[in-house]
C-alpha cells in the first residue's frame, strides 16, 4: 500500500482491537458480525415457529417434538457483512482552516482512511461518494483489500472546491443504494437544515444507518479577530468586509442556533451526530464512535 | 481630535482577508448587525474622538470665560491694561462689595495670573504712563490703582497703547481695558478714532482688544457740582447742580463745610436733576476762603462732595458804548439796567465808540454795544482780544442798517410788526444761556415780550431765542473764553416791552457776572490741571488720608488764595457709550466686549483642565463598557 499521508498505521493498530458495530440489521451478500434482518445459520439461536409443510425436515427441533408431540422449527439468526458509504463533502468550504490548524478536508480524509481500513479488515464492504455541486464520484462497496486503494487514491485526488450540493446529493444516494447500507456523511453542513432534514428522512427510509461526523474548525466556533477582515467564501469567491467585533456577537448567536439545530435534524431522522473540531484526537474520536456503536 | 478617525479609516483600508467557510453565518450576522451594532460602532468612535479631543484639551489647559469667549488662542506674551480709574469707577459694583475699579482690578489680576502672561503693564488713566509689572498679584494693592477722582479720556490712552506695541513690534500682546463705559470718557466723538483705526490696522499683528464693561448697581447714587460762587458782602451764593439716578422726591441732609466748620442743610430734590441755590453767610471781614459741599454717602462716594473758594469782593464793571448821547433815553435804560441803584458792587461806565481808549477792558465784566457794528480794525482787534480774554460781549440791535460784520455776523434789514401786532417769542433756551432757567426752577417770562420792531440777523451764530417765525432775538458766538450775544430788539418802547418786563435787566445782570466770572476762573480748577503738594492740601478731615494729592479734589493754597480742584465735569455725565459703538470706535476685528451682567459670576475665565480629564476618563469608561466583549459561548 502506498504511503498516504492520512494513514497513522499506529493508529491503525491500535484501533484494530474495536469492532464496528452496526446499529440496525444489515443485508450483507455475505456472512458476516452484522446481524441481519434474515433468520440464517449462525450459531445465536432466534426463535420457533410452527412447522409448516415445504420447511427444511433438517431443522425440526426433535426434542420439542418429543415432549409436545408438536413440529416446531428452530431458527437461528443470520450474520452477514454490511456495506458502508462514506459520503464526503468535498465543496470549497472544506478547505478551510485556521491558523495552525488541519483543513477539515484533510480531518475527513484521516477519518475516512481509518474507519474504511476498519471495516475492509473485518469484512465489510466499503463504498464512497464524493460530491461538490452534485454527486461526481461514486465508488460502490467492496470488501477486497484493494478497495482501500482505490479509496485512498480518490481520497487524495479530489480537492475541495465549489458549492455544496450535499443534499441532493444524500437524495441520490438514497435511491441508488440498492441495500440498506451504513452511511456515514463528512461535512461541514452549511447547507439549509430543513433540506438536509428531507435528505436524512429519505436515507432512513431507505432504512440506512447514518451517521454524521460535522467538521468545524475552532475558529469557525470562536470568531476571533482583531482588526477588520476581508472575508472571502471558499464555495462561490463573494466577499464580506466586515469589523469582526461588531458582528461576532449575532455571528456566535447564529451558529449556535445551527449547532443546537443540526443534532436535533439528525435525532429526527435517527441518525447517528458527532460534531469535531480539527484540533481534537482523531483516535479519541473513531474510539468513542466505535465504542458507542458497541455499547448499544 | 481627528486620530480615531484617521485610524478608523485607514483601518478599514488595511484590512486583512481571510477566507472563510461559514459564509452563509456570517452573512446573516452582518445584515443583523447593522442598525444598533452601527450605531455602537459610530458611538464608540464618537467616544475615542471625544477622548482624544478631551486629552487635547485637558493638556493644552485652554481657558473657559466670558473675557475669553472660548480658548485664549494660545498663550499671551504681554498684556497692556488700561484701568479706566476716573471717579465714576468708584461707584459700587453689581456685587455691592466692591467699587468698580476694585472689582475690575481683582478680576484681571485673577484671569491674568490664569493665562499665565509672560508680561504685564498698566496704563491707568489717571497717571497716563505705562507702568511694566514685575507680578501681577499685588496690582491691587498698588498706589497706582488706588481710587482716585480723575477723568478719562480713551482716545489718548488708546494712542499711548498704540505708540507702546508700534515700539515694542515682537510682543504678542493683548489690551485689556476695563471701564464703566462712561459716554464722556470714551468721547466718541473725537475724530482721533480715526487714526486710532487706521494705526491699528497698520500694526503687523494687531492686538486682541478685550474690554471688560462693568455695571455699577442700579441703587440711589446722586453727584453735586457747583455751577457758579458769587460772593456778596457778608455772604456767599452758590448755584448747586445736583443730578440724580433716580427720579423721586426725597429730603437730601446737605453738609456745608467752610472754615469755620461745617453745618447741615436739609432741602428736598426730585428729578433727575435738580439744581439750587446755597446761601453760605461769610465770616466777618473774611477776604478769601474755601468750603464745601457734600451729598450722603450712596453708592459712589467720589462724586458727593464738592469745594469751593472764594476771594475778596470785587465790584462788578460794565461798559456801555453808544453812538448816542450818554443822557439819551436808551442809554440812560442800559445804565440803570446795568447798575441798578443801591447795589453799590455793580458800576457802570459809558463811553461812545470813538474813545475806546477810555475803556478798561482788563476789569470790563461785560461790555453793550449799542451801536453799529464796529467798522475799524483796530476797534474789531481790540473787542476780539477782549473777548479771548474771557469777557462778555453784548450787541444791541442799532437803528441804522449797516452791512458790517463782526465775527461773521451781521444786522440785517428792521422788520416792524403789523399794525397791532406784536412779534413774540416762540422759543428760547431754558437750560443756559442768559435766558436760563432760575436755579431753583423759576422760569424767565420771556414768552410775554412783545416786540414791534426787530432787526434781522444773518451769520452763523447759535439762537439762544426766537421768535415765531424763527428768526433770532438772542443769539451768540462763543470764542475761546468769552461770548459775543446779539440782541435782535432794543429796550425802547418804539421796539420791545423789553425795559418794562425787566428782561433787559435780567440778560446784562447775568451776562456781567458770567464775564466776571474770568476773574475767579483761577480759583476753581479740574482734578489733574493743577499739580499740589500734599502740605498744602486741604480736605475734609474726615475723608480717608490720600498720597498723591494730584489725583484728588479738594482746596488748594497758595499764597494767600485759594483754589477749590474738583473733580471734572464730565464725569457727573452718566450716559454710556453702546458696546456697539464702542465696538465701531476701534474696530469690530479687533475687539471683544464683555458686559459684566447680574447674573455673571465673579470669575472672567475658568481653567478647564480638570472638567477635561474628567471628561476624558468618563468617555475611557465608556468606550470599555461599549467595546468589552462577551465570553465567547462555546458549543
Amino acid at each position: 500500500m502506498a504511503d498516504y499521508s492520512f494513514l497513522d498505521p499506529k493508529l491503525l493498530s491500535r484501533l484494530e482491537a474495536l469492532p464496528f458495530e452496526s446499529r440496525s440489521p444489515m443485508v450483507g451478500n455475505v456472512a458476516g458480525r452484522h446481524r441481519s434482518p434474515h433468520r440464517g445459520s449462525s450459531v445465536e439461536f432466534a426463535e420457533y415457529r410452527k412447522y409448516v409443510p415445504g420447511d427444511d425436515t433438517r431443522r425440526l427441533d426433535w426434542k420439542v417434538y418429543g415432549r409436545s408431540d408438536r413440529f416446531y422449527i428452530k431458527e437461528f439468526e443470520a450474520d452477514t457483512n454490511l456495506r458502508a458509504y462514506f459520503v464526503y463533502d468535498c465543496s470549497g468550504s472544506l478547505a478551510y482552516h485556521s491558523e495552525n490548524q488541519e483543513p477539515k478536508i484533510d480531518f475527513a480524509r484521516r477519518l475516512i482512511a481509518t474507519l474504511s481500513y476498519l471495516l475492509v479488515k473485518q469484512g465489510d464492504a466499503v463504498g464512497l461518494c464524493c460530491c461538490r455541486e452534485k454527486l461526481f464520484l461514486d465508488i460502490p462497496p467492496s470488501r477486497r483489500p484493494a478497495q482501500l486503494q482505490t479509496i485512498f487514491e480518490s481520497l487524495e485526488k479530489h480537492n475541495p472546491q465549489g458549492e455544496t450540493g450535499l443534499v441532493e446529493a444524500l437524495h441520490t444516494i438514497a435511491e441508488k443504494i440498492p441495500q440498506r447500507s451504513l452511511v456515514i456523511i463528512l461535512s461541514d453542513f452549511f447547507v439549509d437544515l430543513p433540506k438536509l432534514s428531507e435528505a436524512l428522512q429519505h436515507l432512513h427510509f431507505r432504512k440506512h444507518d447514518v451517521s454524521l461526523f460535522h467538521l468545524m474548525d475552532p475558529q469557525e466556533l470562536a470568531f476571533e479577530f482583531e482588526r477588520p477582515q476581508k472575508f472571502v467564501d471558499l464555495e462561490d469567491g463573494s466577499s464580506l468586509v466586515a469589523e469582526p467585533q461588531l458582528i461576532m456577537e449575532e455571528y456566535q448567536s447564529i451558529l449556535s442556533e445551527f449547532l443546537s439545530d443540526l443534532p436535533k435534524t439528525a435525532h429526527d431522522a435517527l441518525a447517528e451526530y458527532q460534531m469535531i473540531q480539527t484540533h481534537e484526537s482523531l483516535e479519541e474520536i473513531v474510539s468513542a464512535f466505535l465504542i458507542n456503536r458497541l455499547v448499544r | 481630535m481627528a486620530i480615531p478617525i484617521i485610524v478608523h479609516l485607514l483601518n478599514r483600508k488595511r484590512y486583512r482577508t481571510t477566507e472563510w467557510a461559514a459564509m452563509p453565518f456570517l452573512l446573516k450576522a452582518a445584515r443583523e448587525s447593522r442598525g444598533k451594532k452601527k450605531l455602537k460602532h459610530w458611538v464608540i468612535l464618537a467616544t475615542r474622538t471625544l477622548l482624544i479631543a478631551a486629552l487635547v484639551f485637558a493638556i493644552s489647559r485652554p481657558l473657559i470665560g466670558r473675557f475669553f469667549a472660548w480658548g485664549n488662542g494660545g498663550r499671551v506674551e504681554h498684556v497692556l491694561f488700561i484701568l479706566d480709574h476716573s471717579a465714576s469707577m468708584e461707584k459700587l459694583a453689581l456685587n455691592r462689595t466692591q467699587s468698580l475699579r476694585a472689582t475690575a482690578i481683582t478680576q484681571i489680576q485673577e484671569t491674568a495670573e490664569k493665562i499665565g502672561a509672560q508680561h504685564f503693564s498698566l496704563l491707568d488713566s489717571a497717571h497716563g504712563q505705562i507702568t511694566p509689572l514685575t507680578s501681577v498679584s499685588a496690582l491691587d494693592k498698588l498706589p497706582l490703582t488706588a481710587p482716585t477722582e480723575h477723568h478719562s479720556h480713551f482716545p489718548t490712552l488708546l494712542e499711548k497703547a498704540l505708540t507702546h506695541l508700534e515700539q515694542n513690534p515682537g510682543e504678542k500682546t493683548e489690551i485689556w481695558i476695563a471701564t464703566d463705559l462712561q459716554r464722556s470718557d470714551w468721547s466718541v466723538e473725537s475724530p482721533v478714532w480715526e487714526t486710532i483705526r487706521q494705526r491699528l490696522d497698520t500694526l503687523p499683528s494687531p492686538p486682541q482688544i478685550r474690554i471688560l464693561s462693568l455695571k455699577g448697581t442700579p441703587e440711589l447714587n446722586q453727584s453735586i457740582q457747583i455751577e457758579r460762587v458769587q460772593r456778596l458782602s457778608d455772604k456767599l451764593l452758590i448755584d448747586c447742580f445736583i443730578q440724580r439716578n433716580q427720579e423721586n422726591e426725597i429730603a437730601l441732609a446737605l453738609s456745608i463745610g467752610s472754615q469755620g466748620g461745617e453745618y447741615s442743610e436739609s432741602i428736598q430734590v426730585s428729578g433727575l436733576e435738580y439744581r439750587f441755590q446755597l446761601k453760605v453767610p461769610l465770616p466777618e471781614g473774611s477776604l478769601n476762603g474755601y468750603g464745601w459741599v457734600r451729598l450722603p454717602n450712596d453708592t459712589n462716594l467720589n462724586d458727593n462732595l464738592v469745594y469751593y473758594t472764594y476771594g475778596p469782593p470785587q465790584p462788578t464793571q460794565i461798559w456801555l458804548i453808544s453812538d448816542k448821547d450818554a443822557q439819551s433815553e436808551d442809554n440812560q435804560t442800559l445804565l440803570r439796567a446795568a447798575a441798578p441803584l443801591g447795589i453799590p458792587q455793580l458800576k457802570a461806565s459809558f463811553t461812545s465808540p470813538e474813545t475806546l481808549l477810555s475803556v478798561d477792558w482788563q476789569s470790563a465784566s461785560l461790555v453793550i454795544w449799542d451801536a453799529p457794528l464796529p467798522q475799524q480794525q483796530e476797534v474789531t482787534d481790540v473787542l476780539t482780544a477782549y473777548l479771548k480774554a474771557g469777557g462778555n460781549l453784548l450787541f444791541i440791535a442799532p437803528e441804522e442798517t449797516k452791512t458790517q460784520a463782526f465775527l461773521g455776523v451781521s444786522w440785517g434789514n428792521l422788520t416792524p410788526a403789523p399794525d397791532g401786532e406784536y412779534f413774540l417769542i416762540d422759543k428760547w433756551n431754558q437750560q443756559e444761556g442768559p435766558l436760563r432757567n432760575s436755579p431753583g426752577g423759576g422760569v424767565i417770562p420771556v414768552d410775554f415780550l412783545k416786540t414791534i420792531q426787530k432787526r434781522e440777523l444773518s451769520g452763523n451764530a447759535t439762537t439762544l431765542a426766537s421768535w415765531e417765525d424763527s428768526s433770532p432775538l438772542l443769539s451768540r458766538v462763543l470764542t475761546e473764553r468769552g461770548g459775543c450775544y446779539f440782541l435782535g430788539t432794543r429796550p425802547n418802547l418804539y421796539w420791545s416791552n423789553l425795559d418794562q418786563m425787566g428782561l433787559h435787566l435780567v440778560l446784562i445782570q447775568r451776562l456781567a457776572n458770567s464775564g466776571k466770572n474770568r476773574f475767579t476762573a483761577d480759583y476753581s480748577k479740574t482734578v489733574g490741571q493743577a499739580a499740589p503738594s500734599l502740605k498744602t492740601f486741604i480736605r475734609p478731615p474726615d475723608l480717608p488720608l490720600i498720597h498723591d494729592p494730584r489725583y484728588h479734589s479738594g482746596i488748594v493754597e497758595r499764597s494767600e488764595r485759594f483754589i477749590a480742584i474738583n473733580r471734572a465735569k464730565e464725569e457727573d455725565l452718566w450716559e454710556k457709550a453702546s458696546e456697539e459703538e464702542i465696538q465701531l470706535l476701534i474696530g469690530k476685528g479687533h475687539t471683544h466686549l464683555l458686559s459684566e451682567g447680574p447674573a455673571r459670576s465673579d470669575n472672567l475665565v475658568t481653567e478647564l483642565w480638570k472638567s477635561f480629564l474628567i471628561l476624558a476618563l468618563i468617555f475611557i469608561v465608556v468606550e470599555s463598557v461599549l467595546t468589552l466583549q462577551k465570553p465567547l459561548t462555546k458549543k
